[in-house]
């Protein structure tokens, strides 16, 4: 038996690090493929919780648990922010000028066409050269900011 | 919150350092227990018997028919060698190999929320009590 507490703690840091380190698209943007996966994710990390523990204490612990950790983190980060950047991330320009800086765009696993297809959702744009800036969000998103010729 | 999270990591809401404890400190018997359970989760009573009297072949355990009826008894290590009801207790009956200690365990599952007290007593010694809370 391990207590709650600690149970708790050590799942949320694990997955923290997990999907800090697999990038920011890994689950932004949801193939069925992925849905499915992020549901085995909650089933396994479910048994971790809770064990064979069914009590309704051993819920309110863990919710309690998690989320004070999730408080406790956002106060460390107002206060550190270098902290906030490496939890969060920071929002990386990956095209400048209509020009895909290649080696950002290499490091986070997007190529141009992720990008031409936020540009043509978003913003309605065809070719690269209308993009002034393209920045890949802390979300996993990407925004599109266009040319102003292009408007 | 943060009073509550920590109660909880000391054990105060069972699993932790303020919830395993024991009776007994003599040399011849101690029971190790958990002060608070859950409700359906399975927890032990462990007993360390230290028997020094070489004709004792048999030992025997006498429990309070209460306790035993607010927990599941799920399985005893050893088995029992027989197994007696009697006037609100139940015993049970181990065949020991003695002089040394002996370890026998008690898997148990809480079917009863709130305080649950326990009366045991080993062979012929004083009965020793202690009390276990469930939490829902």
């Amino acid at each position: 038996m391990v207590n709650p507490v600690l149970r708790a703690v050590v799942i949320y840091f694990f997955l923290l690090v997990v999907f800090r380190l697999s990038g920011k698209r890994s689950l932004s943007q949801l193939t069925s493929f992925d849905f499915v996966l992020l549901l085995i994710i909650a089933e396994a990390t479910q048994q971790g919780l809770i064990g064979n523990d069914f009590s309704l204490t051993q819920a309110l612990l863990l919710i309690m648990t998690l989320i004070g950790i999730d408080i406790l983190i956002s106060l460390l980060k107002q206060r550190f922010p270098r902290l906030e950047r490496w939890v969060d991330g920071i929002p990386l320009v990956i095209v400048e000028n209509g020009r895909p800086l290649k080696h950002l765009m290499d490091k986070e696993r997007i190529d141009e066409k992720d990008v031409l297809t936020a540009a043509r959702e978003t913003q309605g744009l065809e070719r690269m050269e209308q993009i002034r800036y393209a920045v890949l969000e802390r979300s996993g998103g990407i925004s599109i900011i266009p040319n102003e010729r292009s408007s | 919150m943060l009073l509550v999270i920590l109660a909880a990591a000391a054990g105060f809401f069972g699993q932790g350092l303020l919830s395993g404890t024991s009776v007994g400190q003599d040399q011849q018997l101690k029971i190790e227990y958990e002060r608070f359970l859950h409700y359906l989760s399975p927890t032990s009573l462990m007993f360390r018997i230290r028997a020094t009297d070489s004709e004792q072949r048999d030992l025997r355990i006498r429990i309070n028919s209460d306790f035993v009826q607010a927990m599941t008894l799920e399985k005893v290590v050893p088995e029992p060698t027989r197994v007696e009801a009697g006037d609100k207790w139940l015993s049970y009956n181990f065949a020991v190999n003695i002089p040394g200690e002996v370890i026998i365990k008690f898997d148990l599952t809480p079917q009863q929320i709130g305080l649950v007290s326990a009366k045991v007593s080993v062979g012929s010694a004083q009965p020793l009590s202690f009390w276990q809370f469930v939490y829902p």
